[in-house]
């Protein structure tokens, strides 16, 4: 019995339990906001020695050709590294996963009848559900940062404040020299999250040009919405989540 | 509890999307993403070559009972020692204006279609293997093999996959076999909710044209960042990707709307949208949208081995009258490339199973599976009235000579295969499939 996609966007049950969110990289314990805008760049949690420049050396991909994740795998990651469950659990307490369950024939994934012929081989539906799934989970990582009224407390939006910092505008520049500090103090944390955001999702650091097309687009989307700026993460963690690279091992 | 009562409690209490929406001021467009720079190719309309432009396939997953459909057990049949007699216990309909044409209780729903539009029998498919898989897989793309590990195209992939259509093809309900048409792979989805949903991925946060263009062209830069940093052949992987996400906008902007609205759902006598009788609805939408003009819709239950008249006819019966509903809505609505012609001019509509069901019951009330099998075809060009293929009193297919029954042998067997021949053949004439359907073929259905 099919369940109206739209319904479990509200359904996603959260990891309340820390012991479950652990991710997969370690974390500079030093790393908070202050350290962040003293510092002129953007706190980098991870090995000090591997520039944002030299990304050859970081991008990966398993093996020489890649394997396109798996839809169990694809739920294993998000869960793992946005503390996001996709699914529902009934009245018995057992845990229905979204994609494995609903979502696994069209993704190329496994079932019960094509199980020895697994075909991951992108096809049109592989965009259209990646797409359609990678919307709905940014929706909902930042919704439940938003709404004030969450049953949950925030989870990891940690370097910045998902409201109030953003990229600093062109427009800045006619501020006063305070408020253009605090702008900039901001971006720097608004950075840091956007690094957290690629260690979690893609396990690097985004280069120099990464940040800069970032911005752009978060700035860009923004402005859409007279200035509010959930909305930019939303439509950032969307395109991370949607990419190529996170799709392929 | 039912799923949907589970669902309703665990939404009550929680802020909706909407509301979500509303706080972040989201306005109320719809979705559409803007025609962006790596368009590759203009949307295309498939190609026949034929008067048929449009295939839309059902295959009843199980074995259908052809005593109750398209071969009734009347004459000789029904004093036969073969067939159980409770087959007497239920009515054969003649088809209206169709004098060759007499259907069983399961499918005299359906006769109103029969007889609107031209209509062929197939009886008698020698049917040699009866495990499901591997006669589905023949079935659908009639070539026989005994491997599971080696996959075959079905039919309608390969008419499909050699058209211009985008996508190739649509497949709702079961996967379909690709063989090596698995690079143009059909759109699938497992129930019409899936599908709309994919089709319309913004369309829940009603987000603006111009914040979905900032994302994806943002997206398509990230894409390209990451393949021009990896192996050749890794690029040659992510080729693959770019291709087939770079025609995404083609689907997009077409905002094709297969919601099954309350209109449809009392038309169809659906009660809920996650039903399986809403994937005839959501076909003949596909169709009249223009989405893909090849749907191979797939139905479950017929596998009945155990309380077979009560099962089956029930569910042949469901098939049937939404079979009616579907011609009907065919015959009123024009074909979306051709507004001079309806879409039952343009469609030939086949319906098939892997095989048919024993004449005998077992101890369970049910029916097993048999070496035969039979199908449905319908639409203009079809020869209609008439039924090809025959099976004896002991339910054992004949052979087929120069339009009438005759010994079965090699030579007067009829297959799959040249069901399938002739269908690509007739939809498709351009393509050449000597070298794996052979040279036989079904043309008899045909006008």
């Amino acid at each position: 019995m099919a369940i109206k996609f739209r319904e479990l966007s509200i359904l996603f049950v959260l990891i309340i339990s820390t012991g479950l969110s652990s991710c997969s990289f370690d974390k500079d314990d030093d790393s908070d906001d202050e350290t962040a805008a003293d510092s002129d760049q953007p706190s980098n949690t991870r090995n000090q020695s591997q520039s944002p420049e030299n990304t050859e050396s970081i991008i990966g991909g398993s093996g020489d050709r890649g394997l396109l994740l798996a839809p169990e795998q694809f739920s294993d990651m998000v869960e793992k590294s946005l503390e996001i469950r996709l699914g529902w659990t009934d009245h018995h307490g057992r845990f229905f996963d979204l994609v494995k369950q609903q979502l696994a024939v069209p993704l190329g994934g496994v079932d019960f009848l094509t199980s020895s012929t697994r075909n991951r081989l992108p096809k049109v539906q592989t965009h259209l559900i990646a797409r359609r799934l990678a919307w709905e989970i940014a929706q909902v990582i930042v919704w439940r940062e938003v709404d004030p009224n969450h049953p949950e407390p925030k989870q990891i939006f940690e370097h910045c404040d998902i409201v109030e910092d953003r990229p600093f505008r062109t427009s800045d520049a006619n501020h006063s020299s305070d408020v253009q500090e605090q702008i900039r103090a901001g971006e720097l944390r608004w950075e840091t999250q956007l690094i957290e955001f690629y260690w979690r999702l893609l396990s690097r650091p985004p280069s120099q040009q990464e940040i800069t097309m970032m911005k752009e687009a978060f700035l860009q989307v923004t402005g859409e919405y007279d200035g509010w700026n959930p909305p930019g993460w939303a439509v950032i963690l969307y395109t991370i989540l949607a990419s190529s690279e996170f799709w392929y091992l | 509890m039912s799923r949907k009562k589970m669902h309703k409690q665990l939404i009550t209490g929680q802020s909706t999307r909407r509301q979500f929406l509303t706080q972040l001021g989201m306005g109320g467009a719809g979705l559409s993403c803007l025609n962006l720079p790596w368009l590759v190719a203009p949307f295309a309309k498939a190609n026949t070559g034929s008067d048929i432009k449009r295939v839309l396939q059902f295959f009843l997953v199980g074995g259908w009972d052809t005593g109750l459909a398209t071969d009734p057990v009347i004459g000789s049949k029904a004093s036969s020692q073969v067939y159980t007699s409770a087959y007497q216990n239920y009515e054969v309909r003649q088809v209206t204006g169709k004098s060759n044409l007499q259907v069983g209780q399961g499918l005299i729903p359906a006769v109103t279609a029969f007889s609107s539009m031209p209509t062929a029998f197939i009886n008698g498919m020698h049917m040699e293997v009866t495990a499901h898989e591997l006669a589905q897989n023949y079935m659908y793309s009639g070539i026989a093999s005994l491997s599971r590990s080696r996959e075959f195209p079905a039919f309608l992939a390969r008419i499909a996959t050699n058209t211009n259509a985008f996508p190739p093809f649509l497949a709702i309900g079961e996967p379909v076999p690709l063989g090596d048409t698995r690079n143009h792979p059909p759109l699938h989805a497992q129930s019409p909710n899936q599908l709309n949903e994919m089709l319309n991925p913004f369309d829940t946060g009603e987000v603006p044209e111009s914040v979905v263009g900032i994302a994806h062209d943002l997206l398509k830069r990230l894409d390209d960042n990451f393949k021009a940093t990896q192996s050749t052949n890794m690029q040659e992987n992510l080729q693959v990707w770019e291709n087939s996400a770079s025609r995404l906008s083609e689907l997009y902007n077409k905002e094709y709307n297969l919601a099954i609205d309350d209109a449809i759902k009392e038309r169809y006598q659906i009660t809920e949208v996650w039903e399986e009788y809403a994937r005839i609805p959501t076909a003949f939408l596909a169709l009249k949208s223009g989405l893909s003009p090849f749907v191979t819709c797939s139905l479950n239950g017929y596998d009945t081995h155990i309380n077979h008249f009560d099962n089956h006819i029930e569910t042949m019966n469901g098939f049937a009258s939404r079979l009616n509903t579907l011609v009907a809505d065919l015959n009123s609505t024009p074909d979306p490339d051709d507004q001079t012609k309806m879409l039952s001019e343009t469609t030939l509509i086949v319906v098939l199973s892997e095989f048919c069901r024993t004449p005998h019951l077992n101890a369970g009330q049910g029916t097993d599976h048999w070496q035969s099998a039979s199908g449905i075809i319908m639409g203009q060009g079809v020869a209609d009235n008439t039924i090809i293929g025959s099976t004896d009193d002991n339910a054992n297919p004949l052979g087929w000579s120069n339009g009438s029954s005759t010994q079965l042998a090699s030579e007067t067997e009829i297959l799959p295969d040249h069901l399938a021949k002739a269908i690509v053949k007739k939809v498709l004439p351009s393509l050449d499939t000597s070298s794996d359907l052979g040279e036989k073929s079904l043309d008899e259905i045909f006008t």
